[in-house]
């Protein structure tokens, strides 16, 4: 009965009115940036970390942390609502959240994925507490072989992404490799596809990317058709999700958050990745994937799940070893340490209200997320109906606004547009946007990991299958491949069987 | 004669001008250019001494994130910039001296920029895991010998300042690693304390929580005296490998042709700030220690560290511009 005690400590830490105004106003914060493409958790820390050193250290690790987890909440406002990813992690739910709004049921989407997120982030924060320190040390034995061996499955999985033409979403794989290539490159640091701008240095940004696929190819899109406005406003439906919806949406919660939980503690891997990789997970155990991509309900709650899920336990290795996973921790790591904090496996027992604190303050945050998210879903909704006129420049306005302060430079601007542009051409072309941004993503830390391997290894392939758990995702990979062949290959010899006995 | 006249007269304008302009200094706000995002060691140095020299000059100083190929960016435009005083960036030894080395870089640190004078700095140490039998830099040496260049060394990145420090120990004490680059710390150190890789090289501040935990053991600092959050760690001099200096540095520069005048103003200026100990105290909590001096020591600094550079990069053959 030791952690009620623990639990009693922290909440007595957090439940003072000074750490709840902190609180409330980090996740506050949090939803305000999150709903904004580009700005995200990362800018507005470091923005806000000067400010930090008058409080006390609680305080300014519950605010900052707020920040960080109420942002995965914001992110999906505006992708369900104009198809607009509001962070990274969101850019899934773009998929199936926007078609449920086009089918007027922005309401039970945005419902659906705060109160999916509130799950998640309650059993992420509670897995922190319970095996933050052997998860830590667990995430210690993935070497690159392990990494390349999870993207291979993540990339086999991602098979399952794709409904109706299989070149097409090949070739969409294979562009946003292309797209991923673009930049130094790590094991040499030579410039790839940079045209000898400076600014490609670094590579595409994400943001840049699915701002431009998703929202300025949306925009372009329905600025030539005139009707299908009318159907999108006409019939709004419930604003909350009915009994049926969240039951549907009760075992992808969980699953979700799972994967992302998996993703979270892993350094370097984070919340888009776990996103996508729970969206795949539904799309195969769904009974009928098809749905998938035209409105299913699993498709918003998975994924917003999965990363809030993955945004909760990122805070495992940050604080049990001191690794930060991304940017954003590494912020918050350096709030730590400067307010005199040292992060490590004995930061329960060195500094047990910090710890505990910040935990209570997290689960008293994700319930306000839903609190403050919930009767706003009305108002977001209402949204919709402001006219196109207004609202196409608003949003173009905000994704400009949103790549500018990426890095500071209307380079951004001009590649989120002409990317749109690209985006608009693929829709067109009926090729499905979700396998560019997987290859994306993907494809780069699949090269960094598998060159790493091999230079580690001496250039010895064994390498994949020596290490246990490479060898356990490759496996698992090559069943995928193997349950999906199969069938096609059983139907081609029917097919032929039955050819071959018309013939006689 | 008259043409003589004529640019005299011109010169002692330009020179009232130039007073003038200096003696109204600063009549707006002063972009600080970081070419580094928020939130990096860069930005909190950057963000110390423009909140510092505002507090103590009354003087709008805006910092102004222009990140990018390694800095690059940054300090390109900065080195474009007009030479009025009004845009001053904070650069480093790795994007001011050796991005240009590199071929990375479009600008020349000598002839581009007017130096004003060195800010901080911050050593580099190479660690080890905490059950690696490696101690001292004699069992680091011997083990490398010992491997025929099969030791792995880890690095935040090609060309990295961390990268070219273990260079330049590979040819000081004639022995061979392999170099494995990552993409910063967040990487490099799971593999380090899983022990895949067998040494890293990194700045103090990105390990300091894992050498206090116990997790890493420094072995030595390429610098040129011990660091104070770090007393019993030797240097790699003392350990006999003379000239293994490899400290990350920072300084303030503002584009060539910057007035001598306002230039000579925010050395007084940027010398009076480092001196204060909060300033001092706040530069130490993100790992780096003030410095300061006359612009010209800063130049000369600079003008030292081109050939050493260009001479590791040579003899190392690390390529990455084509």
């Amino acid at each position: 009965m030791e952690i009620l005690d623990h639990f009693a400590l922290g909440f007595g830490v957090a439940l003072s009115l000074q750490n709840l105004a902190y609180c409330f106003l980090g996740v506050l914060l949090g939803t305000l940036i999150g709903v904004l493409p580009g700005v995200g958790p990362l800018v507005t820390i470091s923005m806000l970390l000067p400010v930090t050193f008058g409080l006390p250290p609680v305080s300014a690790v519950i605010m900052l942390s707020g920040i960080y987890y109420g942002a995965q909440y914001g992110g999906s406002t505006t992708a369900i609502l104009v198809n607009l990813p509001g962070e990274t992690s969101s850019a899934v739910t773009c998929l199936d959240g926007y078609q449920m709004a086009r089918q007027g049921r922005a309401g039970a989407a945005l419902a659906i994925a705060a109160i999916s997120s509130f799950v998640a982030g309650c059993i992420g924060t509670l897995l922190i507490v319970a095996l933050g320190v052997p998860l830590a040390s667990w995430a210690l034995r993935f070497g690159a072989e392990d990494y390349f061996a999870l993207m291979v499955l993540g990339l086999v999985a991602a098979s399952v992404l794709t409904h109706g033409d299989m070149v097409k979403a090949l070739a969409m794989v294979v562009l946003g490799l292309l797209v991923g290539l673009v930049g130094t490159d790590v094991n040499s640091g030579v410039e790839r596809f940079t045209f000898g701008l400076p600014d490609l240095a670094d590579g595409i940004g994400f943001t840049v990317l699915a701002v431009g696929i998703f929202a300025i190819s949306e925009i372009v899109l329905n600025l030539e058709q005139k009707e299908t406005r009318e159907v999108f406003t006409k019939n709004i439906g419930g604003l909350m999700p009915s009994w049926a919806d969240l039951k549907t949406a009760f075992l992808p919660t969980l699953r979700g958050t799972f994967v992302g939980a998996f993703f979270g503690i892993l350094p370097g891997t984070g919340p888009s990745i776990s996103s996508f990789s729970s969206y795949m997970l539904e799309k195969k155990f769904a009974r009928d994937p098809s749905r998938f991509g035209k409105g299913a309900i699993e498709g918003v709650a998975a994924p917003e799940a999965a990363n809030n899920a993955a945004a909760q336990t990122a805070f495992i290795p940050m604080l049990t070893l001191g690794i930060p996973g991304t940017a954003t921790m590494a912020l918050i790591l350096g709030a730590l340490v400067m307010n005199g904090v040292q992060p490590g496996p004995s930061v329960m027992s060195r500094n047990p209200e910090l710890f505990w604190g910040v935990v209570a303050s997290m689960l008293i945050g994700n319930a306000m997320l839903v609190a403050l998210n919930l009767p706003l879903v009305g108002l977001w909704v209402r949204l919709l109906s402001i006219p196109y006129r207004w609202l196409f420049p608003a949003i173009a306005m905000f994704c400009a606004l949103g790549n500018y302060s990426l890095n500071n430079s209307a380079i951004d601007v001009y590649l989120c547009a002409a990317l749109g542009v690209l985006g608009y051409v693929l829709a067109k072309l009926k090729c499905p946007p979700a396998p560019l941004v997987l290859g994306y993503v993907l494809g780069p830390m699949m090269e960094e990991n598998i060159r790493r391997a091999l230079l580690l290894s001496e250039g010895d392939l064994s390498i994949f299958v020596r290490s246990p758990i490479s060898l356990t995702f490759l496996t698992i990979s090559a069943a995928l491949l193997i349950s999906m062949v199969l069938p096609a290959i059983r139907r081609g010899k029917a097919r032929v069987d039955r050819e071959e006995a018309g013939a006689v | 004669m008259r043409i003589v006249y004529k640019v005299l007269a011109g010169l002692a304008l330009s020179a009232l001008a130039s007073g003038a302009q200096a003696q109204n200094y600063p009549d707006k706000a002063i972009r600080m250019i970081v070419p580094f995002p928020p939130g990096g060691g860069t930005d909190v140095v950057a963000r110390v001494i423009a909140q510092k020299l505002g507090e103590a000059t009354g003087w709008t100083i805006v910092a102004d994130n222009k990140p990018g190929s390694g800095g690059s960016v940054g300090l390109s435009l900065a080195g474009k910039a007009p030479a009025d005083g009004y845009t001053i960036v904070l650069a480093q030894n790795a994007n001011l001296v050796i991005n240009p080395i590199l071929g990375k870089a479009n600008y020349d640190p000598i002839k581009d920029f007017a130096p004003i004078g060195l800010t901080a700095s911050a050593p580099q140490v190479l660690v080890v895991a905490k059950d690696s039998p490696l101690k001292t830099v004699e069992d680091l040496l011997a083990a490398a010998k010992a491997k025929g260049g099969k030791m792995t060394f880890a690095s935040p990145g090609v060309g990295t300042s961390s990268h070219l420090a273990g260079e330049l120990l590979q040819q000081l004490a004639s022995v061979k690693f392999r170099h494995v680059p990552y993409k910063g710390a967040s990487q490099a150190l799971p593999d380090l304390m899983g022990g895949r890789v067998d040494i890293y090289i990194s700045s103090v501040p990105s390990v300091m929580t894992q050498v206090k935990e116990g997790a890493l053991r420094p072995i030595a600092l390429f610098a040129t005296k011990r660091d104070a959050d770090l007393p019993d760690v030797p240097t790699f001099d003392e350990a006999g490998i003379k000239n293994s200096d490899a400290v990350t540095w920072w300084g303030l520069a503002a584009p060539a042709g910057t007035p001598a005048a306002i230039v000579a103003r925010l050395n007084t200026e940027l010398n009076r700030v480092l001196k204060q100990p909060d300033t001092q105290g706040k530069l130490r909590a993100a790992g780096a220690e003030a410095l300061g001096g006359t612009a010209e020591e800063f130049g000369a600094l600079i003008k030292s560290d081109v050939p050493k550079w260009t001479q590791v990069i040579k003899t190392a053959d690390v390529k990455v511009a084509d």
